[in-house]
């Protein structure tokens, strides 16, 4: 029954999930292609001297070290396209979850069968979450083959790349969880979605004003974005990893703890909520 | 042996009372109907025995089992069919027939496939391209597939052609002879009343009336010209009998009870014009709400 339920969902959404991992593929490997292609001391010394300084402090790292091998490869994950594929999936499955299928009415008949409420959840999350995993994989393959057929000028392991790669997971989670949470929360898709965009642009905004200004610094407690740090983690995981191991642990946990916990959460609210008939 | 049982099942949302107070219940291979307006709360009704809504007050069970608190029990014994079935655009109606069929261990692919064949229905169509009738039969053929005690369908001949009609309303009765319950609403006052054997009629969420279908059958309406002065019934028939005329000779009669005396009665008055009719369920209906 709930294997029939798992192969239901992961078939509606593998249209979505080929496309989101193929884009991110793509998109990376091109992009390690465009990289291999600059100088980057040259480009590293243009920007040191053209950015101002407050537009530098929005950089994960300083500039001399985006400009390393490892610098210049990871910071492919700090990259617009990334986080949009990544939300992408998340959200359209987070916000399908509960309030999309309630609100389209293709619960409902699922919900008249002799299956937990609990089950619906999970085998949607589930593959959410599998799906975040694929898609975080891609970019890790993506760099990969990158690597291998691009050919930069010094060498890098693929391995160096994991930790940003599970960081990318990690806030798949967070971003899983928290649209379902919006889902569970919400009496329609379009205000799961809006919750999620609201809550997106003032956590983003509380990053940058974060990191512009040090009388604002505080404010970078207040944003899951400053758990998402994969440049600066592959990095300070080469040169000290005694002092940034801990911190790897200490975000990716926070992200996957956080998620988890919005996913539990959004499953007890559609346990105990009433499922009013569809509009 | 009572098979559904509502005990002061009640559901506000906020101030507004959507349901006070229903009690009814159902036998174990009886058909019940729900009749009722828009908005009168029959589809609360059906979604608080199906567990999807808290009730504010009250309790239902099915098999013994509380509707609410033990929904997977609940489910085992049951199959059912919402007002507005919206099923999963990607599917063909065959995937469709064979998924629900996975996750109710009442059901079987072969049964769902069968179903589909009595109705037919061309499951080899993805859903999106098929229209609201062909949905219907294809949410009904998944509904009616299982084998459960109890059937609950919510609308279950709105968007049908008349054929299709008539087959849903065989099947209603093919599972009332198989011993199965079943529970519907519907609009339609002639399909509940060919194939109830009791209806239940809900105004402004209050249950207004339950009523056996066999004592909607002895009603009769006569109406008939008085040609001259007529001589009232006497004795039994007397208290069986409504009558009212008018200054112009028109008399109608209702009767609950057998016709043969009233017949011998009528026989003996100056009367023209006489038309006998059975007062049927609209008549019950309009009672409460006015003409339907």
């Amino acid at each position: 029954m709930s294997r029939a339920l798992w192969c239901q969902t992961l078939r509606d959404s593998l249209f979505l999930l080929l496309g989101c991992c193929s884009l991110l593929f793509g998109f990376i490997w091109l992009r390690l292609w465009i990289v291999s292609q600059i100088d980057f001391a040259e480009a590293a010394n243009l920007f040191t001297k053209m950015l101002p300084k407050f537009f530098q402090r929005l950089l994960p790292v300083p500039i001399d070290m985006i400009a390393t091998i490892e610098g210049r490869v990871v910071v492919g994950y700090e990259e617009l396209p990334v986080g949009l594929l990544m939300a992408l999936w998340t959200v359209t499955r987070g916000t399908e979850c509960l309030a999309g299928r309630l609100g389209d009415g293709t619960l409902e008949m699922m919900l008249a069968q002799p299956v937990r409420r609990l089950a619906l959840v999970t085998s949607h999350s589930g593959v959410t979450l599998l799906g975040v995993a694929a898609v975080a994989l891609a970019a890790w393959l993506g760099t990969a083959i990158g690597i291998f057929t691009v050919g930069f000028d010094e060498e890098t392991s693929i391995t160096t790349y994991l930790p940003a790669t599970f960081n990318l997971f990690s806030v798949g989670v967070f971003m899983a969880g928290s649209a379902t949470l919006a889902s569970a929360i919400a009496p329609s898709r379009a205000q799961a979605v809006a919750i999620f965009v609201g809550f997106y642009v003032l956590e983003i905004t509380f990053k940058i004003l974060g990191l512009m200004s040090s009388d604002l610094a505080w404010l970078k407690k207040w944003t899951f974005l400053s758990a998402y740090e994969p440049t600066q983690l592959t990095i300070g995981l080469k040169s000290s990893p005694e002092l940034y191991w801990p911190l790897f642990w200490q975000t990716n946990g926070l992200l996957i703890g956080l998620g988890l916990g919005a996913l539990a959460a959004a499953a007890t609210i559609f346990c105990r909520r009433d499922v009013p008939a569809p509009l | 042996m009572v098979y559904l049982q509502a005990s002061g099942l009640t559901k506000h949302y906020g101030r507004f009372t959507a349901l006070e107070q229903c009690t009814f219940q159902a036998g174990q291979g009886e058909v019940l109907g729900l009749l009722g307006p828009n908005g009168a709360g029959k589809t609360t009704l059906l979604r608080l025995l199906l567990g999807f809504l808290e009730p504010s007050a009250g309790s239902a069970t099915i098999d013994g089992f509380d509707c609410y608190r033990q929904t997977i029990e609940v489910h085992r014994r049951l199959s059912y069919l919402p007002g507005d079935p919206r099923l999963p655009r990607k599917l063909t109606g065959r995937q469709l027939l064979q998924f629900f069929a996975k996750l109710h261990p009442s059901s079987s692919p072969q049964a769902a496939l069968k179903m589909a064949k009595r109705l037919a229905l061309d499951i080899s169509r993805p859903i999106r391209q098929m229209s609201t009738g062909m949905r219907q039969k294809l949410a009904l053929a998944a509904t009616l597939a299982p084998d459960v005690p109890l059937v609950v369908l919510d609308e279950p001949t709105s968007n049908l052609d008349p054929n299709a009609r008539g087959s849903v309303l065989q099947l209603l009765r093919e599972a009332k002879a198989a011993g199965k319950t079943v529970f519907f609403s519907s609009h339609v006052l002639s399909e509940v009343e060919e194939v109830s054997e009791r209806v239940i009629i809900l105004r402004q969420g209050r249950l207004a009336e339950t009523v056996r279908m066999a004592d909607v059958r002895h009603q009769h309406r006569i109406r008939a010209k008085l040609t001259g002065p007529f001589s009232p019934p006497q004795g039994a028939l007397a208290g069986d009998l409504h009558i009212e005329h008018d200054p112009n000779g028109l008399m109608t009669i209702q009767t609950g009870g057998p016709l043969e005396p009233l017949l011998g009665w009528l026989a003996r008055q100056p009367l023209e014009e006489l038309r006998i009719e059975p007062l049927g369920l609209k008549a019950v209906y309009q009672r409460h709400h006015g003409s339907a």
